[in-house]
């Protein structure tokens, strides 16, 4: 009988975890809505960016790529949404805070500057809040390594077609490109760049091209010269790309895909039985846990006193909970490390060297592969003391994907 | 309050120094004092260390109130603070908002003869209402109470309801300090004072040698007199110039307050905490705040934080008599420290909220005065007594008009409504536009008619629109994204600023000439110190939207590493 592993969770880990489990058993992936990946800024890290950039400058190198795990690297190219170099300077991308930054990896709509070196980056004025294209140009101009010999320029042109287009959301407008009318239109006006500044030019846009799928290389076929998208933060249009991706590969390897909640997983005759807020319970041979941290909903912080009435709280307790009812084989409060959880007063926010308290917290699953309970692992933002990257998240899924595919334990 | 020793010395030559006045602190009673005196005509410089309204003035609970809780043993406290702030109301209407409060008395032995008390007490403030135009009490039942406040959810005999003013502190702040500026007053602002010279024959002050904070130049300004505004700074700034630092003396007593995401209440309660201390909770502009503390405190006073615990202390009190507070949001906190008059024994709360003019004269530093203790609600009468002894210190004949003359943007209204339909923002933005400006939102009003991109929203949440951002620059006094927030509100809403604070430093830096990195780093600074404020009273929701930020920014900015220990430290170039 095939063994069939139940993923909680729809998030880059738990798309992850299922597609890895996949190859040799049947899974099913529990979403409960849309994970913590759907806000993604685009930029794909193992590692916060700032802490590699440091070490570099340490070494006085440029950073630079390390090797990916074999899976994580073959998962990267079945998703089919990221470019991740193998070797080499990392790609670069601009920020619409105003940086340029190194990533592991960039989506393919975001616009690598590495890759435009010696360019001139063309920044068209739009009239949308949030982009100030002069002001950009200057604070790019400053933060742009002096190797790439990069120059930044604001110019006037047409990228809005519409007047409603000054105020919409940015996945909107990034919808809108999904219409290849729209991108043709599109190409046409920024062609016109060409004739004022020449072909050695890229154009750097805020982030709207796509929300169906990253529409930057066809628009840069299209007019012949490189065009792509700043990274911003959350919420954006990198984040739907990944929704369709991942949606497309779970369908691809015929992972079934349940919309609902889990409320509990309990035990029932040797196996996991995973209960949902509305379907009918089902039996797993094991079960990948990759609800998310704080983020994405699969670890709350409710401190005792919060919702405690007028008298406050009956008992003191740790602040953090996980979304859904199940016997670990640690308690929870364990990693808070006191009996009322972290005091928060002070490090709540990460710096250069500590972690934030919000962030460390989560389940005792080493790299994935050691079960937080009979046939259950965990992924993701869910596993305590991982930084919160996505490559992260990919690397303990896989590793709990197997883990699940290859545990003896149930029968 | 009683008037200084009155010393027979000659009267200070004008024109002799760089300034008649040197005026240290930027809070409320100095920006005052700069405006008081300049309009009578003496010559003005204002020193202020980190920003205008940085300390209590920026952080008090937003209200010029009567003091109802004086009545009982400081009764010309309530009578000057509600004169006062009719005087207030009528300068800078618009800055003004009515707070109606209710005060309910829960079942208890004594309640009823307590409800009595009550009710005949605020017969008793009745009198002093008319003279700010705050209405009359009213006595309600159990029945009355819950219908005005369903929330209230204590059991309960019956309460009053009275009446009192709103308003923005730091707002007000600002237009005493630009109308000053305007008027002719030199503002030195994140510039530190680190020594006041006097003459080594007769103690009298002659100068004050300065240090700007962000850029390490240091300057000697030759003056007449000396006005120490620096509430609880007092006694340092006192010291600098070699008198002890007990002559200017003053019990520091910090007060904390938290903000809620919204208005959770139409009428502000006041209640009993359990240590027996009156705390509140009040619909303040978009929010609700509860406080206060009241805490001796012998910290930095430039980085007062609300620490858990206090929070902890306010919600418990709060939640007696209004549950929900206990599930609703909190936002972030902001904590200051008061200047009360000294006195050794007296709990917190019992101390008198007078204030006194401390004329150094009698410590052999002639020209120099402390200004301590004050509310904000008495602020200008403050400054008046101050300025009266200037003027008698100068011979400057003219009489104190502060009462008369229009705060900026006071003058006129301006309908938001119109404003919005005209510069096709929102009306939010245009009402919020119009509570901090008056009249004056017509000079937004014509920045965005020059260049229409400035319409655009900043912060969102507020929501705060650019051409305000760079109107806090070029014309209040603004130099870093803190300043703009404290003058704008900008950031302090539920994203934390995640969304906004990077555009914002572009525009500070911008507006300043400054390289871009500059004002990425204050954004941090400002992240991080506003994150600081919130993680002390965080609830749920706002734990998952910190998480949330604080990844935001990692991908935006790169991980904050900013040292918080130097309020306004900047690498500008020099």
């Amino acid at each position: 009988m095939t063994r069939h592993v139940i993923v909680v969770g729809g998030g880059v880990a738990g798309t992850a975890a299922a597609w890895v489990a996949s190859d040799t058993c049947e899974v099913t992936l529990v979403d409960g809505g849309v994970g913590a990946t759907s806000l993604t800024s685009g930029a794909i890290d193992m590692e916060s960016w700032d802490r590699v950039e440091r070490a570099a400058h340490l070494l006085s190198t440029a950073p630079a790529a390390t090797p990916l795990e074999p899976r994580v690297a073959s998962f990267v190219r079945a998703l089919g949404l990221w470019s991740l170099p193998d070797v080499g300077p990392l790609p670069l991308v601009a920020t619409t805070a105003g940086r340029v930054r190194s990533a592991r990896g960039l989506d393919l709509s975001l616009l690598d500057l590495r890759s435009v070196a010696g360019r001139k980056v063309l920044l068209p004025r739009v009239d949308r809040p949030g982009w100030d294209a002069d002001s950009l140009a200057r604070a790019f101009a400053e933060d742009a390594p002096e190797e790439l010999r990069l120059t930044f320029e604001a110019v006037d042109g047409y990228t809005l077609k519409w007047a409603d287009e000054r105020h919409v959301g940015d996945a909107e407008l990034a919808s809108r490109h999904d219409d290849p009318a729209r991108l043709t239109w599109l190409g046409g006006e920024l062609r016109k760049l060409e004739a004022r500044y020449g072909s050695d030019i890229a154009v750097l846009l805020g982030p709207w091209l796509g929300a169906s799928t990253p529409r930057a290389a066809a628009l840069s076929r299209e007019v012949g010269f490189p065009v792509g998208e700043a990274l911003s933060g959350p919420p954006g249009p990198a984040g739907m790309r990944f929704e369709a991706a991942r949606i497309a590969l779970l369908t691809e390897r015929k992972v079934e895909i349940v919309r609902d909640r889990v409320t509990a997983i309990q035990r029932d005759r040797g196996a996991p039985l995973v209960d949902f807020a509305e379907s009918p319970s089902l039996r797993a041979s094991t079960v990948v846990l990759a609800v998310g941290g704080l983020v994405g909903g699969g670890i709350t912080f409710d401190p005792p006193d919060h919702s405690g009435g007028a008298e406050g709280a009956a008992s003191v307790r740790a602040p953090f909970r996980l979304g859904l009812d199940i016997e670990l084989d640690q308690p929870f409060s364990k990693l808070t490390g006191s009996l009322v959880g972290p005091v928060l007063d002070t490090n709540a926010w990460p710096t250069r060297d500590r972690e934030s308290a919000l962030e460390r917290i989560g389940l005792d699953a080493g790299d994935g592969s050691r079960a937080v309970a009979l046939d259950i692992f965990a992924a993701g933002d869910v596993v305590s003391s991982r930084p919160r990257t996505i490559l992260e998240a990919v690397s303990t899924a896989i590793n709990a994907g197997l883990a699940a595919s290859r545990s003896k334990i149930s029968e | 309050m009683s008037p200084p020793a009155i010393r027979t010395t000659p009267p200070a030559q004008r024109g002799a120094a760089d300034v008649d006045v040197v005026v240290i602190g930027g809070g409320v009673n100095g920006v005052g004092v700069a405006r008081d005196a300049t309009m009578r005509g003496l010559k003005v410089a204002l020193f202020e260390r980190n920003d205008l309204a940085f300390g209590a003035s920026g952080n008090s609970s937003g209200m010029i109130h009567g003091g109802p809780r004086y009545l009982s043993y400081d009764p010309s406290v309530t009578e000057t603070s509600c004169r006062d702030s009719g005087h207030i109301q009528a300068i800078a209407p618009h800055l003004l908002f009515r707070i109606p409060f209710l005060y309910p008395i829960e079942r208890s032995p004594r309640a009823k003869i307590m409800l009595t008390l009550v009710d005949a007490f605020f017969q008793a403030y009745d009198e002093f209402q008319p003279l700010k135009r705050g209405k009359p009490h009213a006595r309600l039942t159990p029945e009355e109470l819950r219908k005005l406040e369903p929330g209230l959810e204590a059991d309960l005999v019956g309460g009053v309801s009275f009446d009192e003013w709103g308003i923005d502190g730091a707002r007000l702040c600002v237009a005493n300090a630009v109308d000053a500026a305007e008027r002719g007053a030199k503002l030195f602002i994140g510039v530190s004072v680190e020594q006041i010279e006097r003459r080594e024959d007769t103690g009298e002050v002659l100068a004050v040698r300065y240090r700007d904070r962000r850029n390490g130049r240091t300057g000697r300004l030759t003056t007449s007199a000396v006005v120490n505004a620096s509430g609880a700074w007092s006694p340092i700034t006192a010291s600098l110039s070699g008198i002890d630092a007990q002559k200017a003396r003053i019990r520091p007593g910090k007060g904390i307050h938290v903000a809620f995401d919204r208005r959770l209440t139409n009428y502000a309660i006041g209640t009993p905490s359990i240590d027996g201390r009156q705390i509140f909770i009040e619909p303040w502009q978009n929010m609700t705040v509860i406080g206060t503390t009241d805490d001796d405190y012998y910290g930095d006073l430039d980085d007062v934080v609300a620490t858990s615990e206090e929070v902890r202390y306010l919600v418990q009190g709060i939640a007696r008599i209004f549950p929900k507070i206990r599930s609703a949001r909190p936002m972030y906190t902001w904590a200051g420290v008061r200047p009360t008059l000294y006195a050794y024994g007296p709990q917190e709360d019992a101390l008198s909220r007078d204030h006194r003019v401390i004329d150094h004269a009698e410590h052999g530093a002639p020209g120099l005065y402390s200004m301590v203790g004050g509310k904000l609600a008495s602020y200008r009468l403050f400054a008046e007594e101050m300025t009266d002894l200037l003027a008698r210190r100068f011979r400057a004949g003219s009489e104190c008009m502060t009462h008369k003359s229009f705060l900026p943007g006071g003058d006129a209204t301006v309908d938001p409504f119109e404003l919005a339909e005209d510069l096709e923002i929102d009306a939010v933005a245009a009402r919020r536009l119009v509570y901090r400006h008056g009249s004056r939102a017509d000079r937004i009003r014509e920045r965005i008619r020059e260049r229409p991109r400035e319409a655009s929203v900043v912060c969102v949440c507020e929501p705060v629109l650019e051409a305000e951002v760079r109107n806090a620059v070029a014309c209040e006094h603004a130099r870093s994204v803190d300043d703009v927030s404290r003058r704008t509100r900008l950031g302090l809403g539920a994203c934390g600023g995640m969304r906004c604070a990077a555009r914002c430093g572009q525009i500070v830096a911008e507006e300043r000439g400054l390289p871009p990195s500059v004002g990425r780093e204050q954004a941090l600074r400002f992240l991080v110190r506003a994150a600081r404020t919130r993680s002390v009273g965080l609830g749920p929701e706002q734990a998952r939207q910190e998480a949330l930020a604080m990844a935001s920014v990692r991908a935006e900015l790169g991980t904050p590493d900013v040292d918080l220990s130097d309020a306004i430290s900047e690498s500008e170039p020099r």
